[in-house]
């Protein structure tokens, strides 16, 4: 510390700058100008209060480089806008809005024009600044006598000690030969040169005022928070529109949600293919689910007609929907999320909810069916759609859940779950043979309880069931 | 800066004598341009048709640089300009060229009044019966009405023309500043008239080509190219007189450098203008817009993208620089070339409403250019044989030729 004060002290000696003289036309000063100019100064400069015709010439200016900064910048401008533009528009999010293409040059222009300009305007006015040393917070020429005038009538002419051909005594002699008055000697500051103190604190703390937000936002990122964020910008979060379940005083009845107009079928709404959407060959003189405020009446019908009656509905005997391997696949895993939780991988009645619920002996449990039993093997594949759709007895019905196409793709899966079970053997591929024959070697099968590998090969065929197939 | 003065006002500044074998010249070459395209479409071409679009392109050329001059003397007027007062009077000589045009302007109008609809399908009146479009539009694009307009404009330019350039020679003589004061008092509303009348005039007679369609920037965008051609005619005919030895010492090279960067800047402005119109059609998308883009992106795709980068992208890079504004060769290539691409703008105005399908550059369109171009010229020059190319009275003649660019 101490060492830098004395360091401080000694620059504060007063050091010779530069010497500046006064001319009065700026006729004088150009001619001036000039004969600094072939006397071979380097670093010099004229100070005039308006812009002198022929000043760059006579002070053997070469021509700026600006033009090429600000060329560069706009170059670089366009081509960055266009760049962002294409990787946003056609990499990143490549979303087609109203129509158009996902990236097309006409929308980009607009914007690379814009940052073109932008971006060279920065360079035009931050190159003059570099090209120029500016900012610059103090000049030792503010303190020469008369100098303001630079700004009103009089023309000057400085010369830095820098210059290689500077020389104390002949420079200023120099200045005057030339017509220059008032020559002045330049003196370095004796207060020293540095930058006040005042705006180093400020600029500190209007760092530290500009760098909280970004940290509280980076703070609120990476670590919890009970409390729901800081509202602070609302955007378009509350909005007057209503959402569902809402009530309102539009209309009379109160309900914001909106019962279909009568005569009207809102999109995806026209299920007149009952084989498809019910699977029934025809609904002629049947009762709905559609019909639904019916239901209170039906619930003091014998539970038993009821099932007899349903029996006797003409079901469609055959999957109204095409049937390809990758419905079959799709059937497979629908049946795994939605059903197999209940009547087991395998369509047995051994779910794990199932099997748990027994164990705990539930009291209120009905056990699952088994679909592969001869019972449900008879129904047509109508009735199934329907058990699927509406539930049966204990069992709750899934319609809301599983759209029309993935119930028939489950109906098609638990038809191959039962023929699997009476599936010859020369049904399953060969070498799917040989490794079900070394793991059955390696391990006797236990229970029902393993999965068909893969439905349609029929794998479970070969377990401890009674099928006709283990011949 | 006394001596400067002097010297600029020198007798044989008037072109004078010297322009009279040119001017005839050129009404001769004019009249053989004229009848060799005729006989042209008649034999080989497309007959009236083609007749009429190809003169429409010519006699909107020679239109356009007139109003484009039109336009410079009264903003100079407007803006009490003093570099310009060196070279106003180039500009002043061009907008004499309002009187040849309207007798040009003459075999389009009454083929109109006859009922042809050889250019203008609004005018083929059974057709606009069927039409809802163009029955909605008969109130204003009908022959008739048509003709009015027609008139009016012609007596607005030819009535302003007479104004300027008549008072401007006047003070060559009587040396009065009082008739600059004048001049610019009638500047003001000289470009009040002018901008509606150029606007509607555009609207007329390139627009209503594609009856269907509407831009309401496009009398903007013909104005952008009114400069454009104005600018480069300035500097080529400035160039000239001085290569005869005019203008020697009153046009130096900062008054090319400012035509150059004039016509620099209205290339640009011509493109944002052109861009803009394209820009909000192909956003919007509707039909009855895309429709005039849609005749100019197929078969004539190559035309539309040359122009693009004939008409802006090159000259923005080549013609930037001041050192090439400010030699003379680069600045009469660059001139010519604005002029090149200039007619090249109104030939793909017009022509893809007569044939969407197929270009139809033709050796009729460069006879019916010479024709026009030699009429409007040679005309221009027999009007003009006594006046001095330079406004040698004017208050800034010494202001403008002092002045220096930075
Ligand atoms: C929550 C457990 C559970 C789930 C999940 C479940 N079921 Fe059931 N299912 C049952 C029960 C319990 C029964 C027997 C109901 C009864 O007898 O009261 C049954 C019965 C059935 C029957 C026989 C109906 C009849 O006519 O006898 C079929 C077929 C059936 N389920 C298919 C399915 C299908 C397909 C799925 C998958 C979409 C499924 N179930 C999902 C519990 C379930």
């Amino acid at each position: 510390m101490a060492h830098k004060k004395t360091e401080s002290k000694s620059a504060a000696q007063p050091q010779l700058t530069g010497v500046v003289a006064e001319f009065e036309t700026p006729d004088a000063v150009l001619h001036a100008a000039e004969l600094v100019r072939d006397a071979g100064y380097t670093r010099w400069d004229v100070h005039t209060p308006f812009p002198v015709h022929g000043i760059d010439e006579a002070m053997g200016i070469r021509p700026t480089i600006l033009p090429w900064i600000v060329a560069f910048m706009a170059v670089s401008g366009f081509t960055g806008a266009l760049l962002l533009q294409y990787l946003a528009n056609a990499v990143f999010y490549p979303f087609i809005i109203s129509g158009k293409p996902t990236f097309a040059i006409e929308p980009c222009l607009p914007v690379c024009f814009e940052v073109a300009v932008l971006l060279s305007a920065f360079g035009a006015f931050f190159g003059m600044l570099g090209l120029n040393g500016l900012p610059r917070h103090a000049n030792d020429l503010f303190r020469a006598a008369g100098f303001t005038r630079a700004t009103s009538d009089r023309f000057f002419i400085a010369i830095d000690a820098a210059d290689r051909k500077f020389n104390e005594a002949e420079s200023a002699g120099f200045l005057e030969k030339l017509g220059g008055t008032h020559v002045q000697k330049l003196f370095s500051d004796p207060a020293g040169d540095q930058f006040p103190q005042v705006l180093h604190t400020l600029a500190l703390i209007s760092a530290c005022i500009a760098i909280t937000p970004p940290v509280i936002v980076a703070a609120r990122r990476v670590t919890d928070q009970p409390f729901p964020r800081l509202h602070l910008i609302q955007d378009m979060d509350m909005q007057v529109k209503k959402k569902t379940q809402k009530t309102t005083t539009l209309f009379a009845d109160g309900r914001i949600m909106r019962p279909a107009i009568n005569g009207t079928v809102p999109r995806g709404g026209l299920m007149t293919d009952t084989r498809k959407f019910a699977g029934l060959e025809s609904t002629s003189g049947l009762m709905m689910v559609a019909d639904a405020p019916a239901a209170p009446a039906a619930a003091v019908v014998d539970p038993a007609v009821a099932a007899a009656e349903r029996e006797k509905r003409p079901w469609v005997k055959t999957v109204p929907v095409p049937v390809t391997l990758d419905v079959l696949k799709r059937g497979q895993e629908r049946y795994r999320i939605y059903c197999s939780a209940c009547h087991g991988l395998g369509g047995e009645g051994d779910g794990l909810v199932s099997l748990r619920a027994v164990e705990l002996e539930q009291p209120t449990w009905t056990r699952p069916v088994s679909l592969v039993s001869e019972g449900i093997v008879k129904q047509p594949v109508g009735q199934i759609f329907d058990t699927v759709t509406n539930g049966v007895r204990r069992m709750a019905g899934y319609g809301d859940q599983i759209s029309v196409e993935d119930r028939w793709a489950i109906v098609a899966y638990v038809k191959a779950l039962q023929r699997s079970r009476v599936a010859p053997i020369a049904d399953v591929p060969v070498e799917l043979l040989e490794k079900l024959k070394a793991e059955a070697a390696a391990a006797p099968p236990v229970g029902g309880a393993a999965a068909p590998a893969v439905a349609p090969a029929g794998a479970g065929g070969l377990g401890a069931s009674p099928a006709p197939a283990a011949k | 800066m006394a001596d400067t003065l002097d010297h600029s006002i020198e007798p044989q500044e008037t072109v004078g004598r010297a322009c009279v074998g040119l001017s005839t010249g050129l009404l001769v070459a004019g009249a053989i341009g004229l009848g060799l395209t005729v006989a042209i479409e008649l034999l080989f071409g497309t007959g009236a048709k083609g007749f009429f679009h190809r003169y429409l392109v010519a006699f909107a050329f020679c239109m356009t640089i007139t109003l484009g001059s039109l336009f410079f003397v009264l903003i100079q007027h407007l803006t009490k300009a003093g570099w310009s007062a060196s070279v106003r009077r180039i500009a002043e000589i061009y907008t004499l060229g309002t009187i040849p045009l309207a007798v040009l302007f003459l075999p389009i109008l009454v083929s109109i009044l006859l009922g042809s609809h050889a250019l203008y399908e609004w005018n083929d009146v059974e057709h606009v019966k069927t039409d809802a479009l163009l029955l909605g539009k008969s109130g204003y694009l009908n022959a008739g009405f048509f003709s009015v307009r027609a008139v009016i404009y012609f007596l607005v330019w030819i009535g302003l023309a007479r104004l300027f350039v008549y008072t401007s020679v006047r003070q060559d003589v009587v040396g009065s500043p009082d008739l600059t004061s004048r001049m610019e008092a009638w500047s003001a509303p000289g470009t009040l008239a002018f901008s509606l009348t150029a606007s509607f005039a555009a609207f007329d007679w390139l627009m209503s080509l594609a009856p269907h369609w509407y831009s309401t920037i496009f009398g903007v965008y013909v104005f952008a190219g009114c400069l454009v051609a104005c600018f480069a005619t300035m500097a080529i005919t400035v160039l000239w007189l001085k290569s005869k030895g005019f203008l020697k010492t009153a046009v130096n090279v900062e008054h090319q450098h400012d035509l150059g960067k004039l016509l620099f800047a209205f290339t640009c402005f011509w493109a944002y203008i052109a861009f803009s119109q394209y820009f909000l059609i192909w956003y919007a998308n509707i039909p009855e817009e895309t429709v005039w883009y849609k005749a100019r992106l197929s078969a004539w795709k190559p035309v539309s993208g040359f122009l693009a980068i004939g008409h802006f992208i090159l000259p923005f890079i080549f013609f930037m620089s001041r050192h090439i504004k400010r030699n003379s060769y680069l600045l009469g290539f660059w001139a010519v070339w604005g002029l090149l691409m200039h007619w090249l703008d109104l030939y793909w105005i017009v022509m893809p409403q007569m044939s969407s399908e197929a270009l139809t550059f033709s050796l009729s369109d460069v006879t019916v250019l010479v024709g026009v171009v030699g009429i409007w010229g040679g005309t221009i020059g027999l009007l003009a044989r006594d006046m001095s190319v330079l406004a040698v009275s004017d208050p800034r003649l010494p202001e403008a030729l002092a002045f220096k660019n930075l």
